[in-house]
């Protein structure tokens, strides 16, 4: 598999703070990689090392394929557009103005991409009013604009949708998803938004006090947050026989508790148990939402899981 | 509005840069004695207190001004002007507390000067030659009302254009143009050899310059009667916080 | 750092505060040469060419503002994160505002020029080399603002930095002036005649005080020197300003 991003046991320390520690991360190609953690946990921090803004303390890591102190990873750092913190922007330019600067600055030969980008950011007709007259979700949309200049292959952004609207959020949501399946742009987004996340990552990472606690696809988060019906029997081995009969995909949880993954109607269910000779004691319809998934991995709890990977 | 001056005053007593712009009086005081010990010691003469009490007076407009421009602008670059508003404070009172801040800095920065002025004096040379005490009472009285003078006015400017880029520089250039043009104007009107040549129109300018503009008190020794330099002082004073309040309560708060 | 330069160069040249700089420097010069307002006295009796050459020590002024506010917008703004994500690392980005600042100088060199030739300033060869000398030394300056600009990163202390210089600079000359004349002798007066043409003040005083006021040249290292010493100067900032600035860490 590709990996656009690769990082190997990359520490950054200020002073006596460790605020990264030994972090292991793959970011594949195509892939929309949801970052994951609590305020601060060390996201930025991470981000800012993998955009050049700050250099590990040790470690190392890859983009792209290329060395992070390669003499050409500046040509492999033009393939990449990036938000950290707060959109970087000239508050006394236009959104035109501001693209083209970006551009230039790129040394790209035209300037055909602007208006197709400001059609895409929704600042198309913005005209003449300068980003210092900008509302906070307008800038924010220019600051991603920005970062889509020159065509990249690789766009970090660092909370794209704060500051926005409802009607801004799914115009991001989805302009990330068209970019990411038109062009094959390979994300990563860091955001506090979980069910917002859940609507467009591929991949998670999950990030606390500077370690990298959990990395999966959405796939296997999917997998750990599913429905379920918990039941309580009076004899398992009997609920496994009346299960494996059906081909209904089950967990055993304990010596009388078990989770049933499917739709289950109550009447079948007791009249299947009562031919077994197995009684229920009790039943619940079970679902784990990703925030409670996350609060799990990360939330409060002193015995959080450290780097797993 | 006590409440805001006293919350005012704390955060300028306790900040770094208050610390720093007495240690840089200091500091200054320090550099112009070596100096001019050097110097002294080059043509084998004795040093005079008047050769290294006033230091201050030469550097006091640039001093004040940046030192009550770096405290005024946190307000703006903290945004902490927002919260003082949001919370009820009339934007009057806001200003006029910052105003009273910039006196009060004016003032501390020029007593502890003078009292670093007095330790030099009075231990590394033979003494004051030419000035009597009340001279150099007058001297560092007019000194303080001038440095009070140009603290409300920077403040003022700094309050009127807070968070604009601009106000970073206007009260500094007008600190280093008013130097320059005074030093011009001083030499104008009286020249080391001969009679002052002005007449008319470029006469009186330069007169109402070196008697009523403050900034001028602190290029030479005073030589116009206290009612001069009060009315000098007060005017400045008063035209900046009257133009400051309107403005000030007129503009939007980013 | 072409397309660098190629950015700043756009920036600097639609930037209000330049282009009010540089009306201001025509019509001031123009004024001025021409003496439009009826100066009488010394201004009089400078000659044209020497009312042009005395306006010039504005440029200094004009440049101690402009620098400052135009290079730490990079901070302030924070664009200068997009220059450094694009692969840019922060030498280039400052010599790419150091060059946009010497065009800037250049441009505002010819405004200048232009302005006193139309106000009636004739006598290039009296012109040419002061302008010159003192146009490099501006540079040194300019470089010297830069340090200030790209090293601090908070707008407030860099303002109040770039003031100190520029106030230093005034009260050095005119305490050097009293020095060279009459303290300092033999080689002590030498080294100060080479400090005093360190500052672009203290150059253009050489030549304004040549042109204008008397042939005596008590604070002239000659030409070769001044250059040399505008171009050590330049050199020396630039070194202090990149070195180890591309492991800085940018906040």
């Amino acid at each position: 598999m590709e990996f656009v991003f690769k990082a190997n046991a990359i520490s950054k320390q200020y002073g006596k703070f460790t605020a990264l520690s030994d972090v292991n991360m793959e970011i594949p190609k195509g892939a929309i990689y949801g970052f994951v953690g609590k305020n601060g946990a060390g996201k930025t921090t991470l981000i800012r090392v993998m955009t050049g803004l700050n250099h590990p303390t040790s470690g190392s890591y890859e983009l792209m394929g290329k060395s992070f102190d390669d003499k050409d990873i500046a040509k492999t750092r033009r393939r990449m557009g990036a938000v950290v913190e707060a959109p970087a922007i000239y508050l006394d330019m236009t959104a035109r103005d501001n693209l083209i600067q970006q551009c230039l600055m790129l040394g790209l030969p035209d300037f055909n991409c602007v208006d197709e980008i400001l059609e895409l950011i929704g600042l198309a007709d913005t005209g003449k009013k300068k980003a210092r007259n900008f509302s906070l979700g307008m800038r924010q949309r220019l600051g991603i604009g920005v970062a889509l200049c020159g065509s990249p292959d690789f766009v970090v952004l660092d909370e794209p949708i704060n500051g926005l609207d409802p009607q801004g959020i799914i115009e991001v949501r989805e302009m990330i998803l068209k970019l990411n399946r038109e062009k094959g742009i390979t994300f990563l987004i860091s955001s506090h938004i979980l069910d917002e996340l859940a609507k467009v990552a591929t991949h998670y990472g999950f990030i606390d006090k500077g370690h990298i606690v959990r990395q999966m696809t959405a796939k296997d988060l999917t997998d750990e947050c599913r429905k379920s019906v918990r039941m309580k029997v009076s004899d398992i081995s009997l609920l496994s026989k009346v299960m494996e009969e059906k081909s209904i995909d089950y967990k055993v949880i304990d010596s009388n508790t078990a989770d049933i993954y499917a739709e289950l109607t109550f009447s079948d269910v007791a009249k299947d148990f009562e031919n077994a000779g197995c009684t229920i004691i009790n039943m619940q319809e079970r679902e784990e939402s990703l925030e409670s998934f996350y609060l799990s991995l990360l939330g409060g709890n002193e015995d959080v899981q450290k780097s797993v990977c | 509005m006590f409440r805001n001056l006293y919350a005012d005053t704390r955060s300028i007593l306790s900040s770094r840069i208050f610390g720093l712009a007495m240690l840089a009086v200091f500091a200054g005081q320090t550099f112009d004695f070596v100096i001019t010990k050097v110097i002294y010691l080059v043509i084998d003469a004795s040093i005079s207190a008047e050769s290294i009490a006033y230091f201050y007076p030469s550097a006091a407009g640039f001093i004040v001004t940046a030192a009550t421009l770096f405290i005024t602008d946190r307000e703006f670059s903290n945004g902490c002007i927002r919260n003082k508003i949001i919370s009820g404070v009339k934007r009057s009172d806001a200003f006029l507390s910052a105003v009273c801040g910039g006196m009060l800095q004016a003032v501390m920065y020029t007593l502890f000067a003078c009292v670093v002025s007095i330790f030099f004096s009075s231990f590394f040379t033979l003494g004051f030659m030419a000035e009597s005490i009340s001279e150099i009472a007058d001297r560092w009285l007019v000194t303080t009302m001038a440095c009070v003078a140009i603290g409300v006015f920077s403040t003022s400017i700094v309050m009127m254009l807070g968070g604009n880029k601009i106000s970073y520089v206007v009260g500094l250039f007008l600190a280093f143009a008013m130097k320059v043009w005074d030093n011009r104007i001083l030499g104008k009107l009286y020249p080391e050899k001969g009679h002052c040549t002005l007449t008319g129109m470029n006469l009186a300018v330069c007169r109402f310059i070196d008697r009523y503009v403050p900034y001028s008190y602190l290029v030479a020794r005073p030589h116009y009667d206290m009612g001069s330099y009060i009315i000098g002082c007060s005017a400045m004073v008063i035209f900046s916080v009257v133009i400051g309040l309107v403005v000030f309560n007129k503009r939007e708060l980013k | 750092m072409i397309n660098l330069y190629k950015a700043d160069m756009r920036r600097i040249k639609s930037n209000p505060i330049f282009i009010i700089g540089c009306i201001i420097a025509f019509l001031v010069t123009f004024v001025f040469t021409k003496n439009l307002i009826g100066l009488t006295g010394s201004f009089e009796m400078m000659g044209t060419e020497g009312r042009m050459y005395f306006v010039s020590i504005a440029i200094m002024a004009f440049f101690t503002i402009f620098v400052p506010l135009y290079t730490n917008m990079e901070f302030r703004y924070g664009v200068i994160r997009n220059k450094l994500v694009a692969g840019y690392s922060q030498k280039e980005v400052y010599l790419s505002h150091l060059l946009g600042h010497f065009t800037a100088l250049a441009i505002m060199t010819a405004v200048y020029i232009v302005a006193g030739i139309l106000g009636g300033a004739r006598d290039f060869g009296k012109l040419f080399g002061p302008c010159v000398i003192y146009i490099i030394s501006i540079c040194g300056y300019i470089a010297v603002m830069m340090l200030i600009s790209f090293r601090i990163t908070k707008m407030v202390i860099v303002s109040i930095f770039a003031f100190l210089v520029l106030n230093f600079n005034y009260s050095a000359i005119m305490f050097g002036n009293f020095l060279i004349s009459f303290v300092l002798k033999g080689i002590a007066n030498k080294i100060g005649i080479w400090i005093y043409n360190m500052s672009p003040f203290g150059q253009w005083m050489v030549w304004f005080y040549k042109m204008a006021i008397s042939p005596e040249d008590f604070t002239n290292p000659g030409v070769p020197a001044q250059i040399l010493i505008s171009v050590g100067t330049t050199l020396i900032m630039m070194f202090l300003a990149t070195a180890g600035i591309n492991k800085r860490n940018l906040k």
